[in-house]
C-alpha cells in the first residue's frame, strides 16, 4: 500500500510523458487523487504501513519507510493539496502551454511522500535532494524572466546544505559503527557520542534543513523562487509542500542528537524568533504578492523552527500542526494569486502585464465587483496570521506556548510577529480588495469554488475540531520530547 | 446528550447559524428578511440566555457543557513523567457570565431591531446583518469560555466582527484605513495577552479559567508591603501575569495607551457604535479582569496599575471629549472616559462595581448611540453637531431619550448612572490596593471625571437639541421600529440602577454584589467606611454632577452655540485632537516602522544576495540567449546528485566489503 501511494504519482508522471492535453490532465489528476486516496484509507483504518528490505546490499541502505502520525498527517495534506492544485491548473486557460507542470508536479508529490515515509537516513537524503530536481526544471522552463539568476540561487543554496546534511550521515553511521542507516538503528546509539561530535553532526542536518526552512541568513533564496515562477502559482504551492526543513529536524536532526540541540538551544530559538519577525516586517513593504506571500512563509518557518528548538511538545506538536495546515491555506493564498492573475493579466507572456497583475494595489476594490472571492481571501489571510477559529492558529498559538516554556525572552519577539503580520496581511488585503473600485473582476465561478470550497472546509473545521488532527501528533511528539528530557 | 447542560451552550450557534443563511443566501433575500432573520435568532438566544440565568442563579459552581473535544495539544509533567492532557474546548455558564449573556443578547437584540431601520435601503443591509450576527456569537464565545485560548477565540472573534463593521462602507479608504488600524492596536493587546497565557500556563500547569481561580483557596490578603514596590522586572509571576493579561484587555477596551483605534472606529455604522464600540465588545477588557479575578485579587501590585490606567484614561477621554465636534466622537470618547471607570473598579477589587457599570453603561451608552444614529438619520448623514441645534421639537421622541441619556451618564439621581458611579467611587475610596494615597487620589480623579462628564454631554445635548436649527436638511422623526428600542433603552437607563443600591440604604438591598459573590468576590481587605462618610462621597459626586452640567450650561451661554470662545483656544485644539495621542504615535511607531519595513525590504532584496546573486548573475549572462536546459545548469546539477550518490555508495560497498 504505501509503495502505491508513494510511486502511484511518478507511474502515472511517465504514462503522462506520451499523452498530451486533456488526457494528461486527466490522469495527472486521477493519479494525484488516487494517492490521497489511498492515504486516507491509511488514516482511517490505522493501516500499519511499516516496511523495510535492504536496498544497496553491503551498504547498510536500507528501503525502510511508514506513515506514523506526523508523517501521515503532511502526506495527507500534500496529496490533497496537489490534487487540488492540479485540478485548477487545468481549469486555467493557459495550462495547455506549460503542460509540462502536470508531470513535474507528480514527480515532487513522490518525493515529497518518500521525504516523508523514508525511515533510511540515505534514502530520506536522496528523496531529499531528488525533489529538487522537478522543482528546478518548474522554475527553469516554466518560471518568468530572471528564472535563470532565481534557479542558480536556490541550487546553489540547497546542494550545498544537502552535501554538509550527507557528510553528516555518513559521518554519524562510521562514528557509531551502526549497521546500517536506518533512524530506529542509530538512534539509540548517537546518544551515547560525546558533546563535542554529536554538535558538528547535527550542525551538518541543520545546515540542509536551515536553508530548506528556510531560516535567515539563509533565505534568500526563497522570495526570488516565488517572484520568477510560473505566475499560476501550481509552483508555488509545491514550493509551500517542499518545505520540509522543519519536519527533518523533528524526525532526524533532534532525536539523533539531543544533547547538541539542547546546547545550542536558545541560539535556534533566537534566530528562528527574528526570522518570524523580520519576514513579517518585509513583508509589509514587498510590493509583488509572491513576494509578500514568499516573507509571510518565511515568517511561519520561524515560528515552525521556534516550535521545534523549543525542545517542547506543545511546541513540536505546535509546530507540526502548522507546517502542515500552512500546506493548505499559503498554498491556498497562491492560488487565489494565480485566480486573480488569471482574471486581470491579459497576455501572460508579456512579462510587463504579468508584474502589473501581482503588483500590490496595482488595481483595487475589488471586493465590489467580487464579493464572494474577496470574502474568501480574507478566510485564507486570517488563517493565515492565526486568528483563532482558523486552522492557522491552533499551530501558532501551540509554538509559542511551547516556546514560552522554554525560552519566554526569544518567545516574546516571536510573538511581536502577530501585530506585523496583521498589519501588512490587511494592508495588503485592503490594497486589493478595498477601497474605491478602479476595475471589475469576474466573481469566483463554479469551477474556482470547486477548487476553493474544500480548501476552506479545512481551515476551518481543523481550526476548531483540532483533536482529530493532534492525535496523528501527539504519540511522535510525546515520544520525541521524552527523548529531549521534555521541559 | 444532558439538554440540561447543553442548552446553553446552543446561545452562540444561533447568531452563527444565522451567519451562515445570511452569508450563503442573504443576496437573494428582499429587504427586511435578513434582519427579521437576524434578529430572531438573537431574540432566541436571548431566551436561552434567561433560561440559563435560571438554571445557574441557584447553583454554586459553573454549569459545564458536556459536548467537549481537544482543542489544543498540551502537556504537563506529573511526578516527572510527561502526561498528555489536551486543552478541551469547553463552556461554561456562571453567575458573572450569565450576566454578560444577558446584556449582549439584549441589548443586542434592540440593536438588531434598530437597525432593520436605520440600515434600510443599504445596498448592504444583508451582509451588515451577517456581520452582526457573526459580532454577536462570537462575544457569547467570548464570555461563555471555560478556557483562556476559547476566550481568546471570542476575543479575536469579536476583533474581525469590528473590523468587518468598520470598514463596512469599505469603499472610501478612510472607513477601510479606520477598521484596519483597530485590528493592528488590537492585536498589540492581544500579543500581551497570549504572553499572559503562556506565563499563567507555566505557573498553574492549566489554562483553564475556573481552575486557576479555584487554585487560590481562599482569596490572599494583599500583603501590604509588596504594594508599594509595583512591578518591575523579576516580579512575581502572578504580578507579570495580570499585567500581561491587563495590557490585553487594554487593547480591547480602548485603555491607554492603546485608545487611539476607538475614535477612529465610529467610521462603521450607527448601530455598530452601539452595539460593538460602546455596550459590548469594549467591556470585554473589564470582563476579562473580573473573569479572572483569582489572580487580580493576588496582584496587587497589577491591581493597582489597572486602576491608575483606568484612572488616567478616564481622564484622558473626558478632556478629549469637551471640544469635539462631531456627534458620535463626543460619544465615543465618553466611551474611553466610562471604560476608565471601569477600570478603576475592577482595578480597585471590587469586581462586581464593573460589571455594574458595564451593565448601565451598556444602557444608557447604546440609548446615546442610538439616538445619535437617529439624528444622523434624520439629517441625511450630517454628523456635525455645529450644524445641528433645535430638533427639540422636530424629533420629540429622539429628544426626550437623549435628555434621559444625558441625565444618566451625567450620574444624576436616581438614573441609572448614579447608581454605578457612586460604587466606583467608593470602591476607589476603600480599595485595598495601592495603598492610601492612591485610593484618594482616583477617587479625586474620579470626581472631577464626574464633573467633566456633566458637562461635555450636556454641551452635546444642547449643541443637538436646543436653540435652533442652524442646519440645512429637514428633518424628520424617525420610524417605530428604530424609537422601541429607543423607549426600551430609556427605561433600563432610568431603572437600571436599582440592581446595586449603595450600602447605606440597607444590608441586603444590593443584589447585585450578592448575585456575583461566587463567581467574582470582591478582594479582600477593603477599608470599612461609616455611613455618613459613605452619604458625603454620595453628596460629592451629585455636586459633581450638577456643577458639571451649570459649568456648561454657563459656557454656552456666554460663548454661545458654536462655543467659538474657548474651543478657538490652544486647549480646546489639545482637546479636539486627543492630546496629540495619534500623531505621537505617527511620529514614534508608525513612521519609523514603516521606514525600517522598507529599508530591510531593499537590503533583502537588492544588498544581502550580492555574493550569491553575483555568482547567478553571472551564470544568466552566460546562459542567457539558451533555454535553461541547454544551459545545462539544470542537468549537472542532476548528474552531479547522481553520480555524488554513486560514489559514496561504491565507497560504502567497498567499505563494508574490506
Amino acid at each position: 500500500m504505501i509503495h502505491l501511494i508513494i510511486f502511484i504519482p511518478l507511474l502515472f508522471a511517465l504514462v503522462g510523458l506520451f499523452l498530451r492535453g486533456q488526457a494528461r490532465a486527466s490522469i495527472s489528476i486521477f493519479a494525484a487523487l488516487s494517492s490521497f486516496a489511498l492515504t486516507a484509507v491509511v488514516w482511517m483504518f490505522k493501516i500499519d504501513t511499516a516496511y523495510r528490505t535492504s536496498w544497496i546490499p553491503g551498504t547498510g541502505v536500507f528501503y525502510s519507510v511508514t506513515f506514523d502520525g506526523p508523517s501521515l498527517l503532511l502526506a495527507l495534506v500534500a496529496t490533497l493539496m496537489t490534487s487540488i492544485t492540479l485540478i485548477y491548473f487545468s481549469f486555467r486557460k493557459d495550462s495547455h502551454q506549460s503542460e509540462g507542470m502536470y508531470l513535474l508536479a507528480l514527480a515532487m508529490l513522490t518525493g515529497l511522500l518518500g521525504i516523508f515515509a523514508a525511515r533510511d537516513l540515505i534514502l530520506f537524503y536522496v528523496f531529499f535532494e531528488a525533489t529538487l530536481i522537478p522543482s528546478l526544471f518548474m522554475l527553469g522552463l516554466y518560471g518568468r524572466k530572471n528564472r535563470v539568476r532565481a534557479l542558480t540561487k536556490m541550487a546553489l543554496y540547497t546542494i550545498f546544505g544537502g552535501l554538509l546534511m550527507l557528510v553528516s550521515i555518513i559521518a554519524t553511521k562510521l562514528y557509531t559503527n551502526s549497521p546500517s542507516f536506518d533512524f530506529l538503528e542509530l538512534f539509540g546509539r548517537t546518544s551515547q557520542l560525546d558533546l563535542e561530535t554529536q554538535t558538528w553532526l547535527f550542525l551538518g542536518f541543520v545546515a540542509a534543513f536551515a536553508v530548506k526552512l528556510p531560516l535567515f541568513p539563509l533565505h534568500n533564496w526563497l522570495p526570488d523562487f516565488h517572484a520568477e515562477n510560473h505566475p499560476s502559482g501550481v509552483a508555488d504551492v509545491m514550493g509551500t509542500l517542499y518545505k520540509v526543513g522543519g519536519y527533518g529536524l523533528f524526525r532526524f536532526a533532534l532525536p539523533l542528537f539531543p544533547a547538541a540541540a539542547q546546547n545550542l538551544q536558545w541560539v535556534f530559538m533566537f534566530l528562528a524568533a527574528f526570522t518570524a519577525l523580520y519576514g513579517a516586517w518585509i513583508a509589509f513593504s514587498s510590493k509583488d504578492f509572491k513576494r509578500l506571500l514568499a516573507y509571510a512563509g518565511l515568517s511561519h518557518m520561524g515560528l515552525v523552527a521556534l516550535g521545534m528548538f523549543s525542545l517542547n511538545p506543545i511546541g513540536m506538536a505546535g509546530a507540526l500542526f502548522l507546517l502542515a495546515f500552512q500546506g493548505v491555506y499559503s498554498s491556498a493564498l497562491f492560488l487565489i494569486v494565480g485566480m486573480l492573475e488569471e482574471r486581470l493579466n491579459k497576455d501572460s507572456h508579456n512579462e510587463k502585464t504579468t508584474s502589473q497583475a501581482l503588483e500590490i494595489g496595482h488595481v483595487r476594490g475589488l471586493a465590489a465587483s467580487a464579493p464572494a472571492f474577496a470574502g474568501v481571501a480574507l478566510v485564507l489571510w486570517f488563517a493565515s496570521i492565526g486568528v483563532p477559529g482558523l486552522a492557522g492558529f491552533i499551530g501558532e498559538f501551540s509554538i509559542f506556548l511551547g516556546a514560552y516554556q522554554a525560552n519566554p525572552w526569544a518567545t516574546a519577539l516571536a510573538v511581536s510577529t502577530v501585530i506585523a503580520s496583521a498589519a501588512f496581511a490587511l494592508t495588503a488585503y485592503q490594497r486589493t480588495w478595498l477601497e474605491e473600485a478602479t476595475t471589475t473582476i469576474p466573481e469566483l465561478n463554479a469551477r474556482d469554488w470547486f477548487v476553493l470550497a474544500p480548501i476552506l472546509a479545512v481551515t476551518v473545521f481543523f481550526g476548531v475540531f483540532s483533536g482529530s488532527a493532534l492525535k496523528l501528533l501527539e504519540p511522535s511528539v510525546q515520544a520525541v520530547a521524552g527523548l529531549l528530557g521534555g521541559k | 446528550m444532558d439538554l440540561n447542560h447543553n442548552l446553553f451552550a446552543l446561545m452562540p450557534v444561533l447568531p452563527l447559524l444565522g451567519w451562515f443563511v445570511l452569508i450563503v443566501w442573504g443576496k437573494h433575500m428582499k429587504e427586511p428578511t435578513p434582519g427579521i432573520i437576524a434578529s430572531s435568532l438573537v431574540f432566541l438566544s436571548f431566551v436561552l440566555a434567561i433560561i440559563g440565568f435560571v438554571q445557574v442563579s441557584p447553583m454554586k459552581e459553573p454549569l459545564l457543557d458536556t459536548l467537549r473535544w481537544d482543542f489544543l495539544p498540551t502537556w504537563v509533567l506529573e511526578k516527572g513523567q510527561l502526561v498528555s492532557k489536551p486543552l478541551q474546548f469547553g463552556f461554561a455558564l456562571d453567575h458573572l457570565s450569565s450576566i454578560m449573556t444577558l446584556i449582549i443578547t439584549g441589548i443586542g437584540f434592540l440593536i438588531h431591531v434598530f437597525a432593520i431601520g436605520y440600515m434600510h435601503g443599504d445596498k448592504g443591509f444583508s451582509r451588515f446583518f451577517a456581520y452582526l450576527n457573526f459580532f454577536i456569537c462570537m462575544m457569547l464565545v467570548l464570555v461563555l469560555a471555560d478556557s483562556y485560548p476559547v476566550l481568546f477565540i471570542g476575543w479575536e472573534g469579536v476583533g474581525v466582527a469590528s473590523y468587518l463593521l468598520i470598514g463596512f462602507w469599505y469603499t472610501d479608504r478612510k472607513n477601510s484605513d479606520a477598521a484596519r488600524k483597530a485590528f493592528i492596536v488590537n492585536r498589540i493587546g492581544d500579543a500581551f495577552l497570549m504572553l499572559g497565557m503562556f506565563l499563567l500556563f507555566m505557573t498553574f500547569q492549566t489554562l483553564n479559567i475556573h481552575e486557576i481561580n479555584s487554585s487560590f483557596g481562599s482569596v490572599v490578603i494583599p500583603n501590604v508591603t509588596t504594594i508599594t514596590t509595583g512591578i518591575a522586572f523579576g516580579a512575581p509571576p502572578l504580578e507579570l501575569a495580570a499585567l500581561f493579561l491587563l495590557l490585553g484587555a487594554a487593547g480591547k477596551s480602548a485603555q491607554l495607551p492603546l485608545s487611539t483605534w476607538l475614535p477612529d472606529a465610529m467610521a462603521g455604522p450607527t448601530p455598530v457604535s452601539a452595539l460593538i464600540h460602546a455596550a459590548t465588545m469594549v467591556t470585554a477588557g473589564v470582563y476579562l479582569v473580573a473573569r479572572s479575578h483569582g489572580i487580580f485579587a493576588n496582584a496587587p501590585g497589577a491591581s493597582s496599575w489597572v486602576m491608575w490606567i483606568g484612572a488616567l484614561t478616564a481622564v484622558y477621554g473626558a478632556l478629549s471629549a469637551i471640544a469635539q465636534t462631531d456627534i458620535k466622537k463626543i460619544l465615543a470618547y465618553s466611551t474611553v472616559s466610562q471604560l476608565g471607570y471601569m477600570f478603576i473598579a475592577v482595578g480597585s477589587g471590587a469586581y462586581w462595581v464593573g460589571i455594574f457599570h458595564v451593565a448601565t453603561h451598556a444602557f444608557f451608552k447604546a440609548l446615546l448611540f442610538l439616538s445619535s444614529g437617529s439624528v444622523i438619520h434624520a439629517l441625511n448623514g450630517e454628523q456635525d453637531v455645529r450644524q445641528m441645534g433645535g430638533l427639540r421639537e422636530k424629533l420629540p421622541t429622539t429628544h426626550i431619550v437623549s435628555l434621559i441619556g444625558t441625565l444618566a451618564i451625567a450620574g444624576i439621581p436616581v438614573l441609572s448612572g448614579f447608581f454605578s458611579k457612586d460604587a466606583i467611587l467608593s470602591s476607589a475610596f476603600t480599595s485595598p490596593f495601592g495603598g492610601d494615597f492612591s485610593g484618594y487620589a482616583i477617587w479625586f480623579i474620579g470626581l472631577i471625571v464626574a464633573f467633566l462628564t456633566a458637562g461635555y454631554m450636556w454641551r452635546w445635548y444642547s449643541l443637538v437639541f436646543l436653540g435652533t436649527y442652524r442646519g440645512h436638511a429637514h428633518p424628520h422623526e424617525s420610524s417605530s421600529i428604530m424609537t422601541v428600542p429607543l423607549w426600551i433603552l430609556a427605561v433600563l437607563s432610568v431603572v437600571g440602577g436599582f440592581i446595586g443600591l449603595p450600602h447605606f440604604l440597607g444590608k441586603n438591598v444590593n443584589w447585585l454584589e450578592h448575585f456575583l459573590e461566587e463567581a467574582a468576590p470582591n478582594a479582600l481587605g477593603f477599608r470599612e467606611i461609616p455611613l455618613w462618610s459613605e452619604a458625603v462621597l454620595i453628596a460629592l459626586a451629585i455636586l459633581a454632577a450638577v456643577g458639571g452640567i451649570l459649568f456648561s450650561r454657563w459656557i454656552i451661554a456666554r460663548d454661545g452655540m458654536n462655543s467659538a470662545g474657548w474651543i478657538a483656544t490652544r486647549f480646546g485644539d489639545a482637546s479636539r485632537k486627543a492630546l496629540f495621542l495619534d500623531q505621537t504615535y505617527d511620529v514614534a511607531v508608525s513612521a519609523p516602522a514603516k521606514f525600517i519595513s522598507e529599508q530591510l525590504e531593499l537590503a533583502d532584496t537588492h544588498g544581502l544576495d550580492r555574493g550569491i546573486g553575483a555568482i547567478a548573475n553571472g551564470t544568466a549572462e552566460a546562459g542567457a540567449s539558451l533555454s535553461v536546459w541547454q544551459s545545462g545548469f539544470v542537468r549537472a546539477y542532476a548528474i552531479a546528485v547522481l553520480l555524488g550518490t554513486a560514489i559514496l555508495v561504491g565507497y560504502l560497498a567497498l567499505r563494508s566489503f574490506a
